[in-house]
């Protein structure tokens, strides 16, 4: 565990970021605008690099949306949200350069991905911090016990 | 992959794969929960966690787990006296495999000898059980 654990955050922040970007992806697909991916890897990047104030729509979750709802049930630790933006980071970038090389069809089918595990998180609102490391956490101490 | 039919026919695959998805995990976490409601089901509390009346809660958490935090200060307020004990279960893969736990907050009552008589899953099935406790109390 990090010496210092970052201030919890309300968890439907990455939702809505989530859910702008699935919406996103999948309207530039149909109208086949490839220019929708450079676009959102920089928009994820910017909050997974620089922190939600600099997600513009992690900012604007923040600033004119919270502000509208109820407080949030629950807190979730930002650090599983912002690992996953930069794995979306790095496919929308090899999808981007896929673009570049003239390989559309790959480009779409790594910005889909991304489109489908997003639209996932959204629709869910799953803790990944809460699942995975207990099932890596398990893995290993099988491995242990083997 | 210019044809627009095909493009809109994609999506529509995709969406359904989504829905499907978080049906399927939807459905996984409400039979886990359930699963809380039969007493005796589940093997005793081990020693080292058992032991002091009135009775132990056992909270198992993550590391990056805020809600557990949450639930842990939940029960001491509700239930003092009673021993809270916050378990990673990253750390006790045994203990979690035990009581089936696969998201975190899962939280164990267990009588002072150590018999299990409470399952609980998630903020939500710990704060329906305290309404129902405050009822009762």
């Amino acid at each position: 565990m990090a010496p210092t654990t970052p201030t919890p955050i309300d968890p439907r922040g990455p939702r809505f970021n989530q859910a702008v970007l699935t919406t996103g992806l999948l309207v530039g697909f149909l109208l086949d605008a490839p220019l929708v991916v450079p676009v959102f890897a920089a928009v994820l990047f910017l909050g997974a690099a620089f922190g939600p104030r600099y997600g513009p729509f992690l900012r604007l979750y923040a600033e004119v949306i919270r502000p509208r709802l109820d407080p949030p049930a629950e807190l979730e630790d930002p650090r599983p949200p912002r690992f996953a933006a930069v794995v979306g980071v790095l496919f929308l970038s090899a999808a981007t350069l896929a673009f570049l090389a003239g390989a559309a069809t790959l480009g779409w089918v790594l910005a889909l991905v991304v489109a489908a595990l997003a639209a996932l998180s959204a629709v869910t609102g799953i803790c990944v911090g809460c699942e995975i490391y207990l099932l890596v956490a398990r893995r290993r101490g099988v491995e242990l016990a083997a | 992959m210019s044809d627009p039919a095909v493009r809109l026919l994609v999506v529509a695959v995709l969406v359904a794969l989504v829905a499907a998805a978080s049906w399927a995990y939807r459905r996984r976490s409400a039979a886990d929960a359930a699963r809380g409601a039969a007493e005796g089901e589940w093997p005793d509390l081990p020693a080292e966690l058992a032991g002091g009346p009135p009775g132990t809660w056992v909270v198992f958490s993550t590391p990056m787990c805020v809600t557990c935090t949450t639930v842990q200060a939940d029960l001491e307020r509700a239930f003092p006296g009673h021993r809270v004990v916050k378990v990673d279960a990253t750390q006790r893969p045994d203990l979690a495999d035990r009581y089936a736990v696969r998201r975190a907050p899962t939280v164990i009552r267990a009588t002072p000898s150590g018999q299990v008589r409470n399952r609980l899953v998630g903020l939500e099935g710990v704060r329906a059980h305290l309404a129902g406790a405050g009822a009762t109390a």
